[in-house]
């Protein structure tokens, strides 16, 4: 296998090229190149329906869910081809790729089963201590911890909207991902449940590589290192993101960041 | 000038047709219910007696060779005078042949025997078939207490009998938990797998397994549909007469209604696997979860509650038939409980069927106490499935 590996920048931690996607007939993503560089916070903006989502979900190869969807191109994973490769064990790559939802979607148990359940299907604990050692780091790594530990064993749609996405970072965070995908995290919280995990994302963006969808500009700009600006399937767009809401290059870059559609 | 018109002619007549419906559909509501309640005290009128058993109480002074012999020479000294032969034979009719067999008498003392049910029937007032010996016995011993009414252990505890004084449901009793118990068995891990491989499993448009999965839905759903008894006939040519099952047994029975429920447990569990949001789904295969694991893990049992209560109206809906069975010949006279699902059995419905096909007269208060206890048993299993569903349903 020839892996292009010497032309990346040597902080990038994952390197789309040329990525194509098909709904059918719909071409939802047009020739994507981006690079998204190691414990940075990439934010993808763009209008409704231009594609960031699925974007986002060809990162961890959550399209192969849907039933027409053609991807064509690469995304490299620390120099991995995670489409090309014949062995890519999908379920290990989703593991290293966490992803959080628009909807907080904790399962229907308790807060303690929420999190266990990740590490028990990869079988990364062999003890109960161990277990209940990485349910509170993770849980404390969300900023959770405080909140919950006294009531671990209750069902987890108990807590409020902002604990429950929480709850579905620390999900993520405890199968020990390198890589977390936010798709529109906060878009149905509240503004004081969204600055927790707008604070929350800053603090994770040490150990992890974040690339997020959002909606709100405000928070591109709050939380992120850089900024891909897609536009009907192809990313217009893609810098620091102090220069593309402060100087965009791009005409149609500009009137999105102003406010003018969107 | 314009103005707004609150009160339009248009108004009232629409009032007055809403007002028309309502009362329809409450009319609706009261015929059935007058209907039900009908239903249920005509029942209850005519089964009440079946719950209720007529003893004598006999006096044994000497004993004879036979436990026969001396029931008979106590009963001969219920009259003063050296009964001739047809007052011997009257007073014989007063005990249920079935006594001879069921009581062991060593020593003197009081034995209380049952009734035979032409007693039973006269001392409930259902109606008069004793001679007029039997009848000034009878009036006698009532008033001395001698004849009374207990709770009819019998009709719990017992088999089906030629004497319906004696008869019971237990027999059917234990027909129907093995048939349906095995029904249950087979039918609820097929259906729920059938239904996970619709609903879980992906099928790529224009598939053979796509083709496959359509072309098996329309057929399950067209057999939820098909009349009972067909099952019954299928139940006869491929396991009786081809696969040589033994004839009335609870196991050819079970075979049978497991088919029969099999199409309502897969479309129940459909059902319940669709209420499952899919934002669980990508929850737990976003963590690294294969789609097996997702399944087992977290699918199903976010679907259980929903598949249960299915399974459970499906079982309802078994236990009350009767049709399928009588194909396969579960309609037999069991005088003793099966002991295994090879043994003939018959079950509570095909129970009531046969009681209400006898022409003895006490099998016909029987038949409606049987009907009470099947009715019973299923609003019992209804309430229990509106119970776990409300108890274990989970809001999304």
């Amino acid at each position: 296998m020839v892996r292009d590996t010497l032309s990346l920048d040597s902080s990038a931690k994952i390197n789309v090229r040329n990525l194509n996607i098909w709904y059918g007939d719909h071409h939802a993503i047009i020739d994507n190149d981006l690079q998204i560089r190691k414990n940075n916070v990439t934010a993808l903006i763009g209008p409704s329906g231009c594609g960031k989502s699925t974007f986002l979900r060809a990162l961890n190869r959550m399209n192969d869910f849907i039933d027409d969807c053609v991807t064509k191109g690469s995304v490299d994973i620390d120099g991995t081809d995670i489409y090309r490769t014949q062995y890519t064990n999908v379920n290990n790559l989703r593991k290293s790729v966490g992803m959080v939802f628009q909807k907080p979607n904790p399962f229907p148990k308790s807060i303690y089963e929420n999190i266990a359940y990740g590490p028990r299907l990869h079988r990364m604990a062999e003890t109960k201590e161990q277990l209940d050692d990485i349910v509170e780091e993770s849980l404390t790594k969300a900023n959770l911890w405080k909140e919950v530990k006294d009531r671990l064993y209750d069902n987890a749609f108990g807590l409020s909207g902002g604990q429950q996405q929480r709850l579905c970072f620390a999900r993520s965070i405890a199968v020990d991902p390198h890589v977390l995908l936010l798709d529109e995290p906060c878009s149905a919280l509240d503004p004081i449940s969204t600055n927790a995990i707008e604070e929350l994302i800053l603090e994770l963006k040490k150990n992890y590589t974040i690339v997020i969808v959002t909606h709100n500009m405000q928070q591109a700009k709050r939380i992120s290192d850089t900024t891909a600006y897609f536009h009907l399937g192809e990313i217009v767009e893609k810098g620091t993101t102090k220069k593309i809401f402060e100087n965009p290059s791009h005409r149609k870059t500009k009137a999105y960041v102003s406010g003018d559609f969107g | 000038m314009r103005s707004i018109d609150l009160n339009s002619k248009l108004e009232g007549k629409r009032r007055r047709l809403q007002k028309g419906m309502e009362y329809a559909c409450k009319f609706a509501l009261a015929l059935t219910a007058v209907l039900m309640i009908v239903f249920f005290t005509a029942l209850g009128y005519r089964g009440i007696g079946a719950f209720s058993q007529t003893k004598i109480d006999i006096d044994v002074y000497e004993i004879e060779s036979s436990t026969k012999k001396t029931i008979n020479s106590s009963l001969y000294n219920l009259v003063t005078d050296m009964p001739d032969r047809k007052t011997k034979k009257s007073l014989r009719g007063l005990v249920t042949p079935n006594a001879y067999s069921t009581i062991d008498i060593a020593q003197q003392g009081t034995y209380t025997l049952v009734a035979h049910t032409d007693v039973d029937m006269y001392v409930k007032g259902v109606y008069n078939k004793l001679d007029p010996v039997q009848q000034s016995v009878v009036d006698t011993l009532v008033d001395e207490g001698k004849i009374y009414r207990t709770w009819n252990w019998d009709f719990w505890t017992g088999s089906d009998s030629r004497s319906p004084e004696i008869a019971g449901i237990w027999g059917a009793v234990v027909g129907t938990v093995y048939t349906i118990g095995l029904a249950v068995l087979f039918a609820f891990p097929v259906g729920v797998g059938c239904a996970t491989y619709m609903e879980e499993f992906p099928k790529r448009k224009g598939s053979g397994w796509r083709r496959y999965r359509d072309f098996m839905e329309v057929n399950i759903n067209n057999l939820a549909a098909v009349p009972s008894i067909v099952y019954g006939l299928l139940g006869l040519a491929v396991l009786i007469n081809f696969a040589g099952l033994p004839r009335s047994a609870s196991f050819v029975g079970a075979i049978t209604l497991g088919i029969l429920v099999l199409p309502v447990i897969v479309i129940s569990a459909r059902t319940a696997l669709r209420t499952v949001p899919q934002a669980i789904r990508d929850a737990s295969n976003g963590l690294g979860a294969s789609r097996l694991q997702t399944t087992i893990y977290q699918v199903l049992p976010a679907a259980l509650p929903g598949i249960i209560t299915g399974t459970i109206i499906a079982i309802a809906r078994a236990i009350g038939e009767s049709a399928p069975l009588l194909m396969i010949g579960m309609v037999a006279f069991i005088l003793v409980p099966p002991s295994t699902p090879m043994d003939p059995a018959t079950t509570l419905p095909v129970q009531i069927f046969l009681w209400a096909d006898s022409p003895e007269r006490g099998f016909a208060e029987k038949t409606s106490a049987a009907i009470l206890v099947l009715l019973v048993a299923l609003v019992a299993l209804n309430l229990l499935a509106i119970w776990l569903r409300k108890r274990f349903e989970i809001k999304w």
